[in-house]
């Protein structure tokens, strides 16, 4: 195909991709299941709280149970989830709570590996938060372990269950975007990262997070879910990363980075610029493809297009709603963009109604009580693990790490 | 020494100070309060389509509604402070509150929205059952709204996680509307809060000074939006008695050992004018025109000027180094 067929090939698809999809999605739609399950969460941190808040909003989903060992953290819990029992180790949950079918894991990273093999020793369906785990070892014998499950597992990166990621993804890959420029994501908080115990002999474990033998810095413990965005979007990892980082903000005698950034490179020379830190939540966090026909920005929540002025228009724009971004303006990427406007209601599309953990917790239990596929799967979830991994070790050495293909094809 | 964080959440801006010598424990304590607050945000936020109030609102019509322990406390209160005021609070205002314009973008509806709405206000249609924890709504079209109360509950939840934490010298205000304190300032004997009517000048003169320690503050004033509806200006409280805009004083303030409760009294006490007999013994009601009779201690130099709900400007606290 000479560059111009392929030009004009392109042009067509995306129009009539774009087309297609717009009124085609039943964008954002309240998660409803066909029976009812007992499930219960391990580990009720501040993940395990918004977990049982999503869950709390899907009718027919009961939770059972709840695990901490914090004593501070499992009555917190218990205040937040309706008639629940409650239990200290994530044993005494597997052997005493029978009637729960299903598992959402959402302990310290490190500690992921032991409680999903008892999961699914004990039977269990398992969800575990991301990342999978904090060491290449370890992400190796998750995917064992879910590769000779009987049961539904699934990793907690959400971009493939999130509508807005979805939707986007469809014009990604369309002629939207066209040919790739550049990537950046970016992680922005301002924020400790440090968690207080009224115990303080509980204070050490519950700040694994700054302990370097345990944490795999920001890129891990945050970049691995964006990281796997670039995956989901592109279909390929990256080759190899330059990092570096330095504490900025929280002199406090810590020893993990408060702000880090690296350069991933791709085997097409691409390069995804990723940024993180603890000291300033500005533009907080999201990613961004750039194309030649136009840049994608993508914010969890919300997602826009910022078109080239030499861009085809196409013929869903009419209907777009928009923002101004300085002198930017973007399109905001909703779907049902057609029905909304009829219905004098764009506005009101704008945006996830619910939390994307809603939409992937809701896809999990989808899989387990109507046997669909799993939305991230934990091989997805281990390689994007690994990256992060991979990526907070570059920063720690302030060298460039070469990624071994075997190493995620291991995984 | 103190340190100050801040966040925003429930269209307003919290603020914690926070005393004590090691700062940078002091620091992750605060972000841990500061979760609570932004939790409840985004639980009962009657904006968001995906909030849990929304998930009750679109199902208890039509189901009985499993609660947890904090919710279903909240609405418990709720409940009770309805009782208490003969009605004059009431969190089953939403409906009325949307066919007024007050909460729709698009604007009032028609005479028979308004009519329609007006059928499902009573929070003696709002069942609450203790043994089983759930709610129902026996009317259809209802819903609610706690954002008479919402502030004061998460400011609650703050200063009982803080304590947990071991703080024990901290003040905290949510859009200076609603504040809490943990005991007091080194050396003085309690948080001094002045509230101010919203045509006041910035003379302390016409201010009120309330005296906080393990207590808290909460000012209601029919200020801030308004809306103009089939040729009237209509003010944001309503008086869910005669499902009409109340017809109300300046301000009104609550004060007790509840922040949750000291905003759904507050809200009463403007629709109601005066104090009610039914009023907890151990709150103190602030209403124009009266002198705080007993101050809850002694005077001290440290302050934090309070305007009426729905006044936008953040706290002056006077004296104290942030």
């Amino acid at each position: 195909m000479t560059e111009t067929d392929r030009r004009t090939f392109l042009l067509q698809a995306g129009a009539l991709t774009a087309a297609a999809l717009v009124p085609g999605i039943a964008f954002a739609a309240d998660v409803q299941l066909n029976a009812e399950i007992s499930v219960a969460i391990i580990g009720m941190g501040r993940q395990g709280r918004s977990i049982a808040g999503e869950l709390q909003k899907i009718k027919g989903v009961k939770v059972a149970a709840i695990c901490d060992v914090d004593p501070g953290r499992l009555r917190s819990g218990a205040r937040r989830v309706s008639g629940v029992a409650t239990f200290e180790t994530h044993s005494q949950l597997l052997d005493t709570a029978k009637d729960v079918s299903a598992v959402f894991i959402a302990t310290p990273t490190h500690a992921h590996r032991t409680i999903l093999e008892d999961a699914i020793a004990a039977g269990k369906h398992v969800y575990c938060e991301a990342p999978l785990a904090s060491t290449v070892e370890d992400c190796k014998a998750i995917t064992a372990a879910a590769r000779g499950a009987s049961t539904v597992c699934a990793a907690g990166l959400l971009a493939r269950s999130n509508p807005v990621y979805k939707l986007a993804r469809t014009f990604f890959r369309s002629d939207s975007v066209r040919d790739l420029i550049a990537m950046r994501a970016q992680s922005n908080d301002k924020t400790t990262w440090r968690n207080p115990s009224s115990d303080p002999a509980r204070e050490k474990a519950l700040n694994w997070r700054l302990d370097p033998a345990l944490s795999t810095g920001l890129a891990g413990e945050l970049g691995t879910h964006q990281f796997d965005v670039i995956h989901y979007y592109r279909g390929v990892y990256p080759t190899s990363i330059q990092g570096q980082g330095s504490i900025r903000l929280h002199k406090d005698g810590r020893k993990v980075y408060d702000t880090v950034s690296a350069a991933l490179t791709f085997e097409d020379k691409s390069v995804l610029q990723y940024a993180a830190t603890l000291g300033n939540s500005y533009e907080g966090t999201h990613e961004a493809f750039y194309g030649s026909n136009a840049a994608i920005k993508l914010a969890w929540t919300h997602g826009w297009m910022f078109k080239e002025a030499d861009a085809p228009t196409q013929g869903w724009e009419v209907y777009a709603n928009r923002q101004q971004f300085h002198n930017e303006e973007g399109i905001t990427l909703i779907a049902d963009a057609t029905q909304l406007a009829s219905q004098g209601k764009l506005k009101s599309g704008v945006g996830l109604p619910n939390p994307p953990l809603y939409y992937g917790l809701g896809d999990f239990l989808k899989s387990v009580t109507e046997n669909t596929p799993v939305a991230t799967t934990m091989q997805e979830g281990a390689r994007a693990t690994i990256i992060g991994i991979l990526v907070d070790q570059a920063i720690r050495l302030g060298e460039t790490v070469t990624i071994d293909p075997n190493l995620l094809g291991e995984a | 020494m103190p340190i100050t964080l801040a966040a925003n959440a429930m269209g307003t801006r919290f603020e914690l100070v926070l005393l004590d010598d090691d700062t940078h424990r002091l620091r992750s304590v605060g972000e841990l309060a500061l979760r609570e607050i932004t939790d409840c945000h985004q639980r009962f936020n009657l904006f968001d389509p995906g909030s849990w109030l929304n998930s009750i609102n679109r199902r208890a019509g039509d189901e009985a509604v499993g609660l947890d322990d904090l919710t279903f406390q909240l609405l418990d209160i709720c409940q009770q402070v309805h009782r208490d005021s003969d009605g004059a609070f009431d969190i089953t205002v939403a409906p009325l509150m949307y066919a007024t314009g007050l909460h729709n973008p698009s604007g009032p509806g028609d005479a028979a929205q308004l009519e329609k709405a007006r059928t499902c206000i009573g929070m003696h249609h709002m069942h609450l059952d203790p043994d089983a924890k759930t709610i129902r709504f026996a009317k259809p079209g209802m819903s609610l709204d706690l954002g008479a109360v919402a502030k004061g509950f998460a400011i609650d939840l703050a200063i009982e996680l803080l304590q947990e934490h071991g703080v024990t010298c901290a003040l905290l205000h949510g859009g200076t509307s609603t504040a809490g304190a943990i005991g007091s300032p080194p050396d003085q004997e309690a948080w001094r809060v002045k509230v101010r009517a919203h045509n006041a000048t910035q003379s302390n003169e016409s201010a009120i000074t309330v005296h906080l320690n393990d207590s808290a503050l909460s000012v209601s004033a029919p200020v801030g939006r308004v809306i103009e509806s089939h040729g009237k200006t209509i003010g944001h409280i309503m008086d869910p008695r005669t499902t009409a805009p109340a017809s109300c004083g300046a301000f009104a303030a609550a004060v007790g050992r509840s922040a949750c409760l000291a905003d759904a009294w507050s809200t009463a006490l403007l629709v109601l004018g005066n104090r009610p007999a039914a009023m907890p013994k151990d709150m103190q009601a602030i209403l124009p025109g009266q002198t705080v009779a007993e101050p809850v201690v002694s005077t001290t130099n440290q302050s934090t000027q309070t305007k009426p709900r729905g006044h936008t400007r953040v706290t002056t606290m006077e004296g104290v180094s942030t």
